[in-house]
Order: structure tokens, then C-alpha cells, then sequence
């Protein structure tokens, strides 16, 4: 069978791509990965007059000289494009340099090319409409216009495609020339003034052509009054925060009852079937029961109640992306986050990371830069998430129980401090190369979420978390059960085995010459901490448990409280308050999650997950350190 | 465009702190021109080099100076 030829869709973030792809493939269209990498095509079949085509609806991107995977994918795509392939670069009237832009580097790379006018009734609308007639002759290609709204034009795009077919670029006063974008090694290596020379070349007639369109130089839009708002520090800001409160509510609320079903049906329903099942074919009762239920399906519930939120903030951020806010907040931001050398957009990622740090190690992706994209999801574990909030609470109650509420904004305070402290710390030292460069966007056009497009966007990336970092959190978590499971005194059977007498109980021992320092040297609080590296709610939870104190019930809760604080007044030498203080310190500061571990090694790999824990670790443990006996002397 | 503005100029500006709609108002440029620009600028690493040497100078003058030896923009610059 001859291979059909080949039909890319090339152009802009958000300027009809996808639009296009759905007009011309219709139903017949699948998604596919990019070998070796996570990107996904959408890749259909174009069925014209003259024949079928193989259509590929290519990530957005602004330029050749790639900087993410999405747009290595596009360079690849066009660099390596077959002789009969033909490109349609998506030319969004309303922004048109910067997609001639990307069509002349196209057309340099030898790929013939048809463009394809979107957006034209936006441009309609503020009075300069684009005659596709008369840029064709400007830019000397075949130039279409395409409704992706009403679907007319595809016709004409089909009889456009076929005339460029097996042609060499004929673009106006442009020749093609050599790849810019064969890989990423041969872009690191250019010589700068040869590219910056390329570049000028390339914006002069991309300049050229924009006089000939004759759009108004600083045209204004209807929603230049809803910017006045949106990127004033004074009102922007505060439009930011009310934003970023309702997501974390919505996160908040409407997963509860989600989460609590799935733990429940988990714990509940199968927990007894599994325990029914091993009964039945005599297997019921002993370790092997425990390990299923308490190490491999707990671990299981723990990804699982993580996929509600994640799915809701992936959703959230989608919202935000799509409908052009991002951009706005990346603006009003951008001042305040070139202190640590990050840019604006980093500004979203740290928000987020006060509800959850694994999405927000996942919205770091929306950074350009691959060093401030590792800057930004360091500086993310010291977001004080939503899951140190209970812990905070309950430590806060115990030692300040009347001054709880401010002991809790103060380590949500110092979370931010933290961040700036240690964001500046990296740049004068591992990150000296991250320039404080301004940040310069245009801002995108609002425009209203494509429910499809957003719920393929959230699957994919739940897809990607479930994938990358749910085996490594069962994988703990059977760990964790395998030593707390082990006795090493007492003579318990394995898989019955009191904590303390469990080598869980022996590695917590282990850990209390670390937290004498800090007041804190006991072995039921270093074992709290060392369940709170795999979940930050679980060291409530864990220092109850060694306590051997029930949770509900007011009395209860009052004993649990005077245990710890006598506990702790006799670790401290005296100094419960400034020992407490250091406790919360220590959950703020001393390790990410397991999750977040996970997602952090699958975003930047094992050696900088690995950095960033013993970073953790150094930084809780010597602030801590410094907490406790600064306090013991107030 | 007019003829003597290059995208150097316009990295230049940025660098030097300029917005996208303050560059494109001074160099009588359309807004996405100019982000085009400061959009591959950034890209090839010029916006960068621009900033950690070019930007300590009191303003881009035009003119080759002594310390202008390492600003990566100063190749499209006349000398004097």
C-alpha cells in the first residue's frame, strides 16, 4: 500500500488548530503518542477530491527553536517532514506577525507550504479584515480562509494543498535554507549572531507584509476594561487570590464526599471481599491478608483519593489557561517573582501548591523554560499545602491553644518567606544562569473553554500522574507495611507487632539524636514525622496511634494534647512552646510527600527528586534547630 | 516596520525594561511584531545575554563602546 502524503497543521497556541483538525478529519481521527516522549499527536485522515491525506494536528508553538517537548515535536515534524508533505500554518489575523512568523521559518525548512486565515470575522469585527487574495500575493504562497466555526473553506484548502504538493516553497523574497531544528543539540550550538541575524531577516519581511495588512498598530479590544482590572497590582491581585480561594474551595468541597466514597468502597466493600476471597481458599487472617489490605490496597486508596482533586484542579487550570486568564495573572505577578529570578508565570504553580504540591508540580509544565521550570517545582514542596494545615492545626491547639489561629498564619507566612528564601538561595548558587529577564507576553484574546478539549487534557494528565507516580506510592506503602510488620522485640509473630516493638518503631528510635536538637527527641514524634513523609495528614494520625489515644471524642483529644505537651516539656528542657513552635516548623519545612517525591522524579528525574529531599531535610532541620532555641531564649 | 528598526533594537528596548506595548509605541511597531520578537529573543538565549551584559550600560545608545564588547547586540550596532 503507498503511503498517503502527508498534511501537518502548524501554528500558534490557540489560534483554530484544533478546530481545523476536527473540520477536516471528522470522526476519523485517533490520538497517538510521539515515540520516546509523552507528547500526543492527534493524527486523522483527510478525505478531499483528489484523494486521502494523513493529517497531523501539531502542538501549538510560536517558533522552531523549541524549548518544550510539544514544540521539539513541531520541529521534528517539519525538519524531518517527507518531500511530499505539505504544511498548513495557521495564520490568526488578529495576530498575524507572529504566525508569518512561524510560517516563513516553515517555508525556510523546505516544507511546502498553504496558509490557512482564522480568526478573519474577530478581525472583521475590529475593521481590518485580511483579503486572503492579496496576502497569497504578498507572501507568495496559496493563503485560505477557513471558517472553524461554520466549517466552509476546507474545499478550497484541499485544491490549495494539492497545488503546493511536491513543490518547493515559493514564499516571497524567502529561500529555503538550512534546519534550524534538526534537534536540540545543533540549536544549543549555533552561533548567535548567525541566528540573530536569521531572526532579523525573517521579522523584516514578516514586517513588510504587516504594513501591507494595514491593522491598526494598538488596536483596542471590548475587553481592554476587564484588563484595566485584571492587571492593576491594586485590583489584579486581589482578583487573583479571591480566584485562587475558589479553586482551593472547590477542590476542597466538592471532592470531600468523592474521596470519602472512594476510601470508603476501598477500605470497605473490597477490603471484606479481599478478606473473603483469602478466607475462602484458607489464606485469611495472617500476614499476607494484612499486607494485601493494610500495605497494597492502602496504597491503592492513596492514589485513588489523590485522582478527585487532581482531576478538579487539572480542570480548574485548564479554565484558567484556555480562557486567557493565565496570561493576565503571569503580568500582574511577574514584578514580584523576578526576586527569586522566576517570571510571573510561575506565580500559578506556588498558588496552587497551597492546596495540593502534586498539580502544582504538574502546572510548573506551563513554564517555557526547562530551568525555571526545575527552579519553580523545587520551590514548590515549601508551599505549605492543605494537608499540613490539619497537622498545623492540631499542634498549634496543643501547644498555643490560645493563640492557635495565628500560630497557623504564621506558618503559612513563613511557608511564603521559605519560598523567597530558599528561591533566593538557589539562584545565588545552582541556578546563576536564570537571568531575571522581563517578561513579555502579548495577552491571548478571552476566549470561552472547549469542554472536549479540556476533558482530554484532564485524562491525559490523570493518565500521566496514575502512570508515573501511583506505582511509586503503592511501592512505599507496601515498604512502609514491610517494616512496620517486621518485629525486632517482643517476640510478636510478622504482621502482629505493636509499633514500637516493629523495626518501623527501632528506625523512629534511630531518628531521635536528630531531633534532640530541636527539642524534640522522642520516638513517638520522629515516628509521626516518619509516616508524614508519605502523608502529610498521617502524622496526626501516627502520633495518636503511638500514643495509643482514640480520636474522637473532646477528652480524648484533651488527654492526646497533655501527653504531647508533657511529652515535649520534658524533651524540650522546659520549652514546650518554642519546641511546639519548632515541631510545626519541621512539618512545614523537612520533606515533600511521597506523591510529591514521585511527581517531582517523574518531572526532573531520581538525582534532582533525591537533591530536593536532602534540600528538604537540611533546610527543615536547621531552621527548625534555629526556631526551638531562639524561642527557648524569648 | 520601518527600515532601520531591527530586531536587536527591539531586544534591546525590552531588555532595557521596556513593555511590549511601551516598545511598540516608541518604535512605532504592532504589538505582536514586537512579541514575536521578544518571543524569539528569548528563545535564542539573546534576551538573556542582553540582560546579564548589555542592560548594565546607562541605556543602549546606539553607539559601540569600549565596555559594549560582550553584549550580544552590538554586531547590528554602528561603531565608532
Amino acid at each position: 500500500m503507498m503511503d498517503r502524503p502527508t498534511v501537518l497543521i502548524v501554528g500558534n497556541p490557540n489560534v483554530g488548530k484544533s478546530s481545523l483538525f476536527n473540520i477536516l478529519a471528522g470522526a476519523r481521527q485517533h490520538t497517538a503518542n510521539v515515540p520516546g516522549t509523552t507528547v500526543q499527536l492527534e493524527r486523522g485522515t483527510w478525505r478531499t477530491d483528489e484523494g486521502e491525506l494523513d493529517l497531523v494536528d501539531l502542538p501549538g508553538t510560536y517558533s522552531l527553536v523549541a524549548r518544550t517537548p510539544d514544540e521539539e515535536t513541531v520541529a521534528n515534524a517539519v525538519a524531518e517532514a517527507d518531500p511530499d508533505t505539505v504544511a498548513c500554518v495557521v495564520i490568526d489575523t488578529t495576530a498575524p506577525s507572529r504566525s508569518l512568523y512561524l510560517l516563513a521559518q516553515v517555508a525556510e525548512e523546505g516544507v511546502p507550504v498553504v496558509g490557512v486565515l482564522t480568526m478573519n470575522d474577530l478581525s472583521e469585527a475590529h475593521g481590518h479584515k485580511v483579503d486572503p487574495v492579496s496576502l497569497s500575493r504578498w507572501v507568495g504562497v496559496p493563503v485560505v480562509e477557513v471558517d472553524v466555526r461554520q466549517g466552509t473553506g476546507a474545499e478550497e484548502l484541499a485544491k490549495a494543498v494539492a497545488t503546493v504538493q511536491g513543490s518547493r516553497p515559493v514564499v516571497k523574497d524567502l529561500q529555503p535554507r538550512g534546519r534550524l531544528s534538526r534537534d536540540r543539540a545543533d540549536r544549543l550550538s549555533l552561533d548567535l549572531d548567525a541566528a540573530r541575524d536569521r531572526a532579523d531577516r525573517l521579522f523584516a519581511w514578516v514586517a513588510a507584509i504587516v504594513d501591507h495588512l494595514d491593522a491598526p498598530p494598538d488596536r483596542r479590544r471590548p475587553s481592554d476594561a476587564i484588563d484595566r482590572v485584571l492587571l492593576s497590582p491594586w485590583t489584579g491581585i486581589p482578583v487573583f487570590l479571591v480566584v485562587m480561594w475558589g479553586l482551593f474551595e472547590l477542590a476542597a468541597r466538592a471532592t470531600a464526599p468523592i474521596i470519602a466514597w472512594v476510601t470508603g468502597f476501598l477500605g470497605g466493600p473490597v477490603a471484606n471481599g479481599i478478606s473473603w476471597l483469602l478466607g475462602a481458599v484458607g489464606l485469611g487472617g495472617g500476614w499476607f491478608e494484612s499486607l494485601l489490605i493494610d500495605g497494597v490496597l492502602l496504597g491503592i486508596s492513596t492514589v485513588a483519593s489523590l485522582v478527585p482533586v487532581l482531576a478538579l484542579v487539572y480542570a480548574a487550570l485548564g479554565v484558567l489557561e484556555s480562557s486567557g486568564y493565565m496570561g493576565r495573572v503571569a503580568v500582574v505577578a511577574d514584578r514580584a517573582m523576578r526576586v527569586i529570578g522566576l517570571e510571573g508565570r510561575a506565580v500559578l504553580p506556588l498558588m496552587i501548591g497551597f492546596g495540593c504540591n502534586v498539580p502544582a508540580l504538574t502546572a510548573t509544565r506551563a513554564l517555557p523554560d526547562a530551568r525555571r521550570r526545575l527552579l519553580t517545582g523545587l520551590l514548590v514542596p515549601f508551599t505549605s499545602c492543605s494537608a499540613r494545615l490539619a497537622v498545623y492545626i492540631v499542634i498549634a491547639e496543643t501547644f498555643f491553644p490560645r493563640h492557635a489561629g495565628t500560630v497557623v498564619f504564621a506558618a503559612n507566612l513563613l511557608s511564603v518567606v521559605l519560598v523567597i528564601g530558599v528561591g533566593m538561595l538557589l539562584r545565588a548558587t545552582m541556578f546563576r544562569d536564570v537571568t531575571r529577564e522581563p517578561l513579555a507576553i502579548i495577552l491571548p484574546a478571552y476566549q470561552w473553554p472547549k469542554i472536549w478539549k479540556l476533558t482530554r487534557s484532564v485524562i491525559s494528565r490523570v493518565g500521566e500522574f496514575i502512570r508515573g507516580a501511583g506505582g511509586i506510592i503503592v511501592s512505599a506503602l507496601v515498604v512502609l507495611w514491610i517494616v512496620a510488620a517486621i518485629p525486632v522485640k517482643g517476640g510478636h509473630a510478622i504482621g502482629d507487632v505493636p509499633v514500637e516493638d516493629s523495626l518501623y518503631g527501632a528506625g523512629a528510635r534511630a531518628v531521635v539524636p536528630l531531633l534532640e536538637p530541636l527539642g524534640l527527641g522522642d520516638w513517638r514524634i520522629s515516628s509521626s514525622l516518619l509516616t508524614g513523609l508519605v502523608t502529610k495528614e498521617a502524622t496526626v494520625g501516627a502520633l495518636a496511634q503511638s500514643y495509643a489515644v482514640d480520636s474522637p471524642g473532646v477528652a480524648n483529644a484533651s488527654d492526646f494534647g497533655s501527653e504531647v505537651r508533657a511529652t515535649v516539656n520534658e524533651t524540650s528542657g522546659g520549652h514546650p512552646g518554642a519546641a511546639g513552635f519548632a515541631f510545626l516548623v519541621l512539618v512545614l519545612a523537612y520533606a515533600p510527600c511521597l506523591a510529591t517525591s514521585a511527581e517531582q522524579r517523574r518531572l526532573f528525574g531520581w538525582r534532582w527528586a533525591t537533591g530536593a529531599f536532602a534540600m528538604h531535610l537540611t533546610v527543615g532541620w536547621i531552621l527548625a534547630t534555629l526556631v526551638f532555641h531562639i524561642g527557648r531564649l524569648l | 516596520m520601518t527600515a532601520h528598526t531591527s530586531f536587536a533594537e527591539v531586544i534591546a528596548e525590552v531588555g532595557a525594561g521596556a513593555t511590549v506595548n511601551g516598545a511598540s509605541r516608541s518604535l512605532g511597531l504592532h504589538p505582536d511584531l514586537v512579541a514575536a520578537m521578544v518571543e524569539e529573543g528569548e528563545r535564542l538565549g539573546l534576551l538573556s545575554r542582553y540582560v546579564s551584559t548589555g542592560s548594565s550600560c546607562s541605556g543602549c545608545s546606539g553607539v559601540m563602546r569600549g565596555g559594549c564588547a560582550t553584549c550580544p547586540l552590538t554586531h547590528s550596532r554602528p561603531s565608532v
